[in-house]
């Protein structure tokens, strides 16, 4: 009784962190994705192009600074949660997929169309 | 005549990269002897100091000492690649390298204890307070990089011995600056938080990512587009790579810090 209230317990302490972990990581995820699979594996984007706006070379700048950041950040959340016994697996791994489809998003949408970093081939 | 005047021209030039590579790499060497002084008589009154922090001192020291004498050095004239290399060798890995080896500590520990009072004094009277505020060392880091690479300051460098020697030293002490400003491995007597150091670490990092990009599309005085173009991306992906250091080791620092301090039962 008291062990099954106590796993309850550490997941709803740490529920926000849970979400946070995942969100985190997610972004990077498709961070990755993004730099190895398109950038380097497949060369669909580019470095640099001269349509690219200041204000996307800015955007670009801090999101990629950002999401080398999550990555280790998010993962080492991870270790803290799963070291309190507060993983909540679900609830990481939805927000994995937000992380991850809010940078589909916003760079989809905001950073190559309006700000227009480089174009995709 | 015409010989002659060939050779006299070498050796002048010759003359002209010897004297401040020397000047350059002697404080450095100067460094890897003191150090190793340090740990020999230290060890003999303490416990035997960590042979990879020396280890990490000598290679930080060598990174340096490529970076500004040698083949390295003389090609940067010419060679904004290598002059990148340079950079990451001299503002980024050796900085890093050389404060993984935890010198104050060392420090600390060989000197007397009324000079180590003295010492400990100065690392916390306010100029020290200053220069290691992550903002601050921020600012002198990738900020005068900005100056450097976007003003005419980078072809003025090749063109006077001084400013050379200044850029070069800044380089060096500001990156060694920045990377004791965010993470912790000599005592620090005025600490600021994990997500504030990790905030300012990104914006730090998204600046040099920036500068990067603009070196690549907008080439500093002098530099060939090809190269500015290769120079860039060098820059770009060699700091990354330094920095996931820099950032693997702030994390887990916060991952130690804030261990849970009640024993929760095992599932």
């Amino acid at each position: 009784m008291v062990k099954n209230g106590y796993k309850n317990k550490g997941r709803s302490i740490y529920s926000n962190r849970n979400l946070w972990s995942g969100f985190l990581f997610g972004i990077s995820l498709a961070a990755f994705i993004d730099e190895t699979v398109f950038h380097q594996l497949l060369r669909w984007h580019h470095f640099y192009d001269k349509s690219t706006t200041d204000i996307g070379l800015i955007s670009d700048g801090l999101f990629h600074a950002f999401s080398w950041f999550a990555t280790i950040g998010g993962l080492f959340i991870f270790a803290d949660l799963r070291r309190r016994n507060a993983l909540w697996i679900t609830r990481w791994w939805g927000g994995v997929l937000i992380g991850a489809g809010g940078f589909q998003l916003y760079d989809g949408t905001i950073q190559h169309k309006l700000m227009r970093i480089h174009q995709i081939r | 005549m015409n010989i002659n005047n060939h050779i006299h021209h070498t050796d002048g030039t010759h003359i002209y990269h010897v004297i401040p590579q020397l000047l350059l790499a002697l404080p450095f060497l100067m460094a890897l002897v003191m150090y190793i002084l340090a740990v020999v008589v230290s060890s003999r009154r303490h416990k035997p100091w960590p042979i990879y922090r020396t280890v990490c001192w000598a290679f930080g020291v060598l990174f340096a000492t490529i970076a500004v004498a040698g083949p390295l050095a003389n090609r940067a004239h010419v060679d904004f690649i290598a002059h990148m290399f340079g950079h990451l060798f001299l503002g980024m890995l050796a900085p890093l390298l050389m404060a993984l080896a935890a010198p104050m500590t060392l420090i600390l520990r060989t000197l007397s204890v009324s000079f180590a009072i003295r010492l400990s004094k100065v690392l916390r009277s306010w100029p020290s307070r200053m220069l290691t505020n992550p903002v601050v060392a921020s600012f002198l880091n990738i900020g005068v990089l900005w100056l450097l690479y976007t003003t005419n300051l980078y072809s003025l460098m090749h063109k006077s011995i001084l400013l050379h020697l200044i850029v070069h030293f800044h380089v060096f002490l500001a990156g060694y600056l920045f990377t004791v400003s965010m993470i912790y491995i000599d005592p620090v007597p005025h600490r600021t938080s994990f997500l504030y150091r990790a905030i300012v670490f990104i914006v730090a990092l998204a600046g040099h990512d920036v500068l990067s990009k603009y070196i690549y599309a907008h080439p500093p005085n002098g530099v060939l587009v090809d190269q500015a173009e290769l120079g860039g991306m060098l820059m770009f992906y060699g700091g990354d790579i330094i920095d996931i250091v820099i950032i693997f080791i702030l994390c887990l620092h916060w991952f130690r810090a804030t261990r849970p301090r009640i024993r929760y039962p095992i599932r």
